[in-house]
């Protein structure tokens, strides 16, 4: 049997490689820098620290971004129904952000800050339009992954403190573009 | 009479244990201060999410097999967010959580679904 594919997983593999990128930065940057503790400094630490861990951070969020910018236009380019597309957008901003938190570091204060809360707000958008477009497409085992992830997010920023939902909320996140990037492997197959 | 799916019969059986851990738990962690009525209440609420769900597996349930899932989905949210806001055990909530991602595997299957919308009230 002849197995096609559609765009939506050649689109998909740079959700995947994105995840990948920023978990490397991320764990190189914590064994370099050591004074760097989970839950009790915030990420974009790694963007100022006196080591070279703020050159893995930095150039890892650069390319995690760019690549998850490609990832939601593949979302948009590949979109079943307005969830899908409106999904995509915000995922692509919240990449353009993404890439932005490597290139204005920590110590610029509040630009720093805008562009970081700014891509938490659109990636969490993303997952909700997204989890309400895979329901509507009738994906729904994808959607309630969304679910799941968006309710327990929106629970953390009641209780946990900005570091730990940045930590708690990024992996989150990087298990929803995971399991979003699965969909569009799936939903792109064909017999 | 039509015989319910094994995969319908493990889910409603876990839904049900579900509720029995989440009330056996109530009872456990039980103390007599104003300041456990929160963990308390998430001790009840769980029990009633899958109370529910076994409710919604069985002969004449109340929910479609899309509503089913949903309340699922939203059943393993709110044990998250009860582990976020540190009101449930963890053990228990690790093994609930399971227990409603078992739950979610048995509806995923074909024959569940048409069961479910079939024999619904």
């Amino acid at each position: 049997m002849k197995v096609q594919k559609d765009h939506s997983v050649a689109f998909s593999w740079f959700g995947i490689i994105a995840v990948a990128t920023f978990i490397i930065s991320w764990i190189c940057a914590a064994s370099i820098d050591t004074a760097w503790e989970f839950g009790v400094n915030v990420l974009s630490e790694f963007g100022i620290s006196d080591t070279d861990a703020r050159f893995y951070f930095n150039y890892g969020c650069i390319i995690a971004g760019a690549l998850v910018i490609v990832f939601g236009f593949g979302h948009i380019a590949t979109a079943k129904n307005a969830g899908h597309t409106v999904g995509g957008a915000f995922l692509a901003a919240g990449g353009i952000m993404l890439l932005l938190i490597g290139l204005i570091t920590m110590d610029s204060h509040d630009p720093h800050y805008f562009v970081a809360v700014s891509a938490a707000l659109f990636v969490f958008c993303s997952v909700v339009a997204v989890a309400a477009g895979n329901w509507a497409a009738g994906q729904k085992m994808f959607a309630g992954i969304g679910i799941c992830v968006s309710l327990t997010v929106a629970a953390m920023v009641f209780v946990y403190s900005v570091a730990e939902i940045g930590a708690y909320g990024i992996i989150l996140g990087m298990i929803w573009l995971l399991a979003e990037s699965v969909r569009m492997i799936v939903s792109g197959r064909k017999n | 009479m039509e015989t319910v799916p094994r995969n319908v019969k493990i889910g409603g059986a876990l839904g049900f244990l579900g509720g029995i851990i989440s009330v056996v738990c109530l009872a456990f962690f039980f103390r007599p201060e104003e300041t456990a009525l929160v963990d308390m209440g998430v001790y009840m609420l769980l029990a009633a999410m899958f109370f529910s769900l076994a409710g919604g597996l069985t002969r004449g349930g109340q929910w479609s097999w899309n509503i089913l899932l949903l309340m699922t989905f939203l059943t393993i949210s709110a044990i998250g967010c009860a582990v976020v806001f540190s009101a449930i055990d963890l053990y228990v909530a690790i093994t609930l959580a399971v227990i409603g991602a078992v739950i979610v595997a048995s509806l995923s299957m074909p024959s569940a679904r048409t069961w479910t919308d079939r024999m619904r009230v």
